[in-house]
């Protein structure tokens, strides 16, 4: 039978994967100002103002927290938050779901200047497929991440955001729950963003919606 | 009768069915977005003065395109449920968020349930 526990549970920790840009294991520094590389380019890998990076293989804990971006060029990062530290091969920027997340019923309250993500799972119809004693159940809940980027800092956040969620959650991607049932994404509605607005008082917002179904048996 | 005006009766009575199916679905998706619906699992619009459900309109500019709409500003905060302060909290008995996404993602249970219903199923 359905168990929207594990529906809500599998949905969210496929979202924890996002990764919406990553510079890829490469040699890299940090700076008072932010971050900085000596080849390849920030802005072809897709790094936005207003975007959270986050990095891995510094050895100071301020420069794997990361910051938000507040300007970018080819070779530099300019982020709020890093400490100096010499090149080094094998870290990596990157670009995932934001670290401020408004799970639903758990209290939460947005940090200025940080774009955040708020979750909610929509049930949706339920009805028979087949017939009979034990027939199969499809159900469609909708899962809407609405991200919220820091007003005034351009469209390349959020369209980063919503393009790569829109990847991460594509048509027929399957996750399993843990009583065996199959939860997948639709391809006949896939998934698909909303439009860019102005929702809340310093912030906009982009819903990104993801249409999902899942067959199971009717206990009756 | 001729087969040709066999043909002929099949084929007015395929587009006949057809226009049938077309308003019975555009019929269902402004009722999913404004009342709710099972089809669709919408909740329909929340109700305070009614301005809000009792605005959105059901239209035909063209032969074959039905458009259901709202001009209400505050639409949209309603349909993400997201306002200027943050979450809207539903105060309404009746309806809620996220209609128009529902009844979107489930157009295609409103073309079969159409169809039911034009044949009379």
């Amino acid at each position: 039978m359905f168990d929207y526990q594990q529906v809500q549970l599998a949905l969210r920790a496929h979202a924890l994967t996002l990764a919406a840009v990553t510079t890829g294991s490469t040699t890299l520094s940090a700076t008072s100002t932010g971050y900085a590389r000596a080849a390849g380019s920030f802005v072809t890998d897709g790094f936005r103002v207003g975007m959270e990076v986050s990095g891995t293989g510094f050895t100071a804990a301020a420069n794997n927290t990361g910051g938000v971006i507040t300007a970018v060029t080819a070779t530099a990062l300019t982020v709020d938050g890093p400490t100096t530290e010499s090149a080094g091969a094998g870290r990596v920027l990157s670009v995932g779901l934001p670290s401020r997340r408004a799970w639903e019923n758990v209290k939460f309250e947005p940090t200025p200047g940080f774009p955040y993500v708020e979750e909610q799972l929509i049930g949706g119809p339920t009805f028979e497929t087949s017939i009979g004693p034990g027939s199969t159940l499809e159900m469609r809940p909708l899962y809407v991440l609405q991200v919220f980027v820091p007003e005034n800092t351009g469209v390349g956040a959020p369209n980063g955001y919503a393009d790569g969620l829109i990847a991460l959650f594509r048509p027929r991607k399957a996750l399993t729950l843990t009583n065996g049932d199959v939860l997948r994404v639709r391809g006949d509605a896939g998934p698909f963003r909303g439009q860019l607005t102005a929702r809340r008082t310093g912030w906009v917002m982009v819903p990104v919606t993801v249409p999902l179904r899942l067959y199971t048996l009717n206990s009756d | 009768m001729a087969f040709g005006d066999d043909l002929r009766m099949f084929a007015e009575k395929g587009e006949r069915r057809s226009k049938e199916v077309f308003l019975a679905a555009v019929g269902m998706v402004h009722e999913s977005v404004t009342e709710g619906s099972a089809v669709t699992g919408a909740p329909g619009q929340p109700v305070d003065t009614s301005n809000l459900k009792t605005s959105w309109i059901q239209e035909f500019p063209e032969e074959w395109v039905g458009e259901v709409y709202t001009i209400v500003e505050y639409a949209p905060p309603i349909e993400d449920g997201q306002g200027p302060h943050g979450p809207l909290m539903l105060r309404s008995e009746v309806g809620g968020f996220h209609s128009v996404k529902l009844t979107r993602a489930n157009w295609d249970r409103i073309v079969e349930h159409a169809v039911q219903e034009v044949r009379g199923v």
